[in-house]
């Protein structure tokens, strides 16, 4: 079976980088750097971070 | 294309992003009760929501419905007034411990007792999050907030005694376990009768800070470590989430 | 034209429904309870008992923005209690009736006994500035008429209005004739229709905008130009002059209809919109050397003339319930005598 993929949209206007998504992500996909939420193109598209995100700054596109 | 959050059009977007902290957990509340609303097919036209006052009372103005921020701890009889006025309408609640417990105590006791059809879902933050970090109803015994700098002595209400003493629907959840507070939310939603959601929520800064925890996330973490799911019991222990109905 | 014996709190209840009254939210209290009791037997009104005052009012804010032409009714306690929702219902733009059947205070005082004690509650009770409209009647006949108002003035200024009475006024019976007045409509939207959102923040256009002054100082000034406005419709009083006299009296509710005893010897002026008060009054007293305002506390409303005329009046506080009118005349000698 193919790996899920995710691509990662993140509104940086919503972001308060507030680290939720750090934490949560079994991939360790995101770092803050600079007071600025970063990704690294690790997503595995399990949404956990979409699903926590406090600000609505998330969405997941999921590719398979 | 990036997909859409079809659920998010529930809230006024343009609004955000909210004024609430960073890790705050009223946003994934506000979001928890938008996709249940999603689920139950429920449209703009025919459905009312109300807050207290509070960092909580400020969810009622992010949706895109009518909606009411009414006086502190009013919530509950203006969300009864809509509806005995106009049966047809969803009415929701969505406000603070506090503000349920504390100030609108009393009208949380008569609401369930007249066991009208409307679903209250409190973001329980153990805390008075908006004047600063106070001790709350439900601020857990021994626990320093502001106004306990050495620790809570009374015991935190229990609200689920109040509420299934008159036999409506009570359930439990938190912020970290998002789709049982969903389910939670959505059931509630289907009860005909007076529901009510307590959802553990995490105000990192003027709880969790004064407290150790250093970010949110901690803080939801301490949910999942204390508190398991039952959904098949008619008392929830003290470290237990589910539902009664 | 049907003539009936009614209860003053009943003809206020009768006038509710014929009004278009569709809820009313309540606690019972002496002495107002008679006009829940009325309700609860009419089949168009819904009618809750609720679990005080403060949860009474705050029913009535939401079946009213629900779509429901709505009222309560309590007296000083009760009325004490809802002053935070009265100013919240004032910054949300909700059209309320809230009757106030007045004893004596403070505190529970002498419940069966009447007071007009609540003057200033009406007018300065609940926090911020508001400009409510209050109506103050003086027999059965009026109270009938006047509940039409305050529905009517409820639904064009979008605000609480005020109905005082006094156990005094609310507990005689009259014949009165039963009158169909005209009925305002509704020009609020109902709930579930859109996207509004009811703040007390100071806000615009459903926003809350809580930080910029201009924007708070607009929506105050609108506020008190919109009551201004409405409350003309209603520019309410009774003026019996005497030409032989140059003292006026001022008297409203239970103890007017005592000063109407005194007309052979006073002038007398009885509002009815006691608030805002009415213009007229200062055209009046111009030609008055000594203005008298006898009132059931201790010179709530003399305060208020004296604001608006600029210019020294004489109280006569009439206090426990108790209107003699051999204490009332002799005080008004003695005003006559120094003058
Ligand atoms: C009558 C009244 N008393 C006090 C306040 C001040 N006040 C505003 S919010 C609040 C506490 C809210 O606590 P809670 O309901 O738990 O909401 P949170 O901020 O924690 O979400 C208080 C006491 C008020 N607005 N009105
Ligand atoms: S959880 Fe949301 S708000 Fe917090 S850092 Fe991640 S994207 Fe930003
Ligand atoms: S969807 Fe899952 S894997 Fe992808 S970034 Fe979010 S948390 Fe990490
Ligand atoms: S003070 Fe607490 S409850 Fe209020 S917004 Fe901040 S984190 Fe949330
Ligand atoms: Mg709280």
């Amino acid at each position: 079976m193919a790996k899920k993929q995710g691509i990662v949209n993140i509104n940086h206007k919503r972001c308060k980088v507030c680290g939720i998504c750090v934490s949560v992500c079994p991939v360790q996909n995101y770092k803050i750097e600079n007071s600025k939420l970063k990704e690294f193109g690790k997503c595995i598209a399990c949404l956990q971070c979409e699903r926590y995100c406090p600000d609505m700054a998330l969405i997941i596109d999921t590719k398979q | 294309m990036t997909k859409e959050l079809t659920y998010l059009n529930f809230l006024k977007q343009e609004r955000l992003p909210h004024q609430w902290c960073p890790g705050c957990g009223n946003g994934i509340i506000l979001k928890l009760a938008c996709m249940a609303m999603e689920k139950m097919n429920f449209q703009q036209k025919g459905t009312v929501m109300v807050s207290g006052i509070g960092c909580s009372g400020r969810s009622a103005g992010f949706f895109d419905l009518d909606s009411v921020h009414t006086a502190h701890g009013r919530a509950l009889p203006v969300a009864e007034g809509i509806k005995l006025a106009n049966e047809q309408l969803n009415v929701m609640v969505i406000s603070g411990d506090g503000d349920l417990f504390g100030i609108g105590g009393n009208h949380l006791l008569h609401a369930s007792r007249r066991n009208t059809d409307i679903t209250v879902i409190c973001i329980s933050n153990a805390i008075y999050g908006m004047t600063g970090g106070q001790c709350s109803p439900t601020t857990e015994i021994t626990s320093k907030t502001l106004t306990t700098p050495r620790g809570n002595e009374d015991s935190p209400i229990n609200v689920q005694a109040l509420v299934t003493a008159h036999n409506c629907f009570y359930a439990r959840s938190t912020t970290f376990h998002f789709n049982h507070a969903l389910k939670c939310i959505f059931e509630a939603l289907q009860h005909k009768g007076f529901s009510f959601v307590e959802i553990k929520s995490q105000c990192i800064t003027n709880d969790g800070r004064r407290r150790g925890f250093k970010n949110s996330y901690e803080m939801m973490m301490s949910y999942k470590e204390t508190y398991k799911i039952n959904n098949s019991t008619n008392k929830l222990e003290h470290n237990e989430i589910g539902i009664i109905k | 034209m049907t003539k009936k014996l009614l209860q003053g709190n009943q003809a206020i209840a009768l006038a509710a429904v014929k009004a278009g009254l569709n809820f009313y939210a309540g606690y019972p209290i002496t002495p107002a309870s008679e006009i829940l009791h009325e309700l609860v037997n009419q089949k168009t009104v819904k009618v809750l008992q609720m679990e005080d005052e403060i949860a009474s009012i705050n029913a009535i804010i939401g079946s009213s923005l629900a779509g429901a032409k709505s009222m309560t009714a309590t007296s000083g306690p009760g009325f004490s209690l809802m002053q935070e929702s009265i100013g919240h219902a004032h910054m949300m733009e909700i059209p309320l009736v809230i009757v106030n059947v007045q004893r004596v205070g403070p505190s529970t005082g002498m419940p069966t006994f009447p007071a007009q004690g609540d003057i200033l509650q009406c007018k300065y009770g609940s926090h911020g500035d508001y400009f409510p409209i209050v109506f103050y009647p003086n027999s059965v006949a009026e109270l009938y008429e006047y509940t039409f108002n305050a529905f009517n003035a409820a639904e064009e200024s979008l605000s609480p209005v005020i109905l005082l009475s006094d156990s005094y006024v609310s507990h005689l019976y009259e014949t009165i004739e039963e009158v169909d007045y005209p009925v305002s409509k509704r020009t609020l939207a109902p709930l579930g229709t859109s996207n509004r959102h009811f703040t007390g923040l100071t806000h615009e256009n459903s926003k809350p905008m809580t930080s910029d002054p201009e924007v708070h100082k607009k929506l105050i000034k609108r506020f008190e130009a919109k009551q201004k406005k409405v409350s003309r419709k209603y520019n309410d009083y009774e003026f019996i002059e005497n030409k032989n006299s140059d003292i006026l009296l001022i008297a409203f509710g239970a103890l007017s209809r005592a000063a109407y005893d005194l007309k052979d010897d006073f002038s007398i002026y009885r509002p009815i919109r006691i608030f805002p008060i009415v213009e007229k009054l200062k055209e009046i007293a111009k030609k008055y050397k000594e203005i008298v305002v006898m009132e059931m506390n201790a010179g709530q409303y003399a305060n208020e003339v004296e604001r608006l005329l600029h210019r020294e009046i004489k109280s006569i506080p009439i206090l426990g319930g108790k209107i003699d009118l051999n204490e009332i005349a002799s005080k008004l000698r003695r005003i006559k005598r120094k003058k």
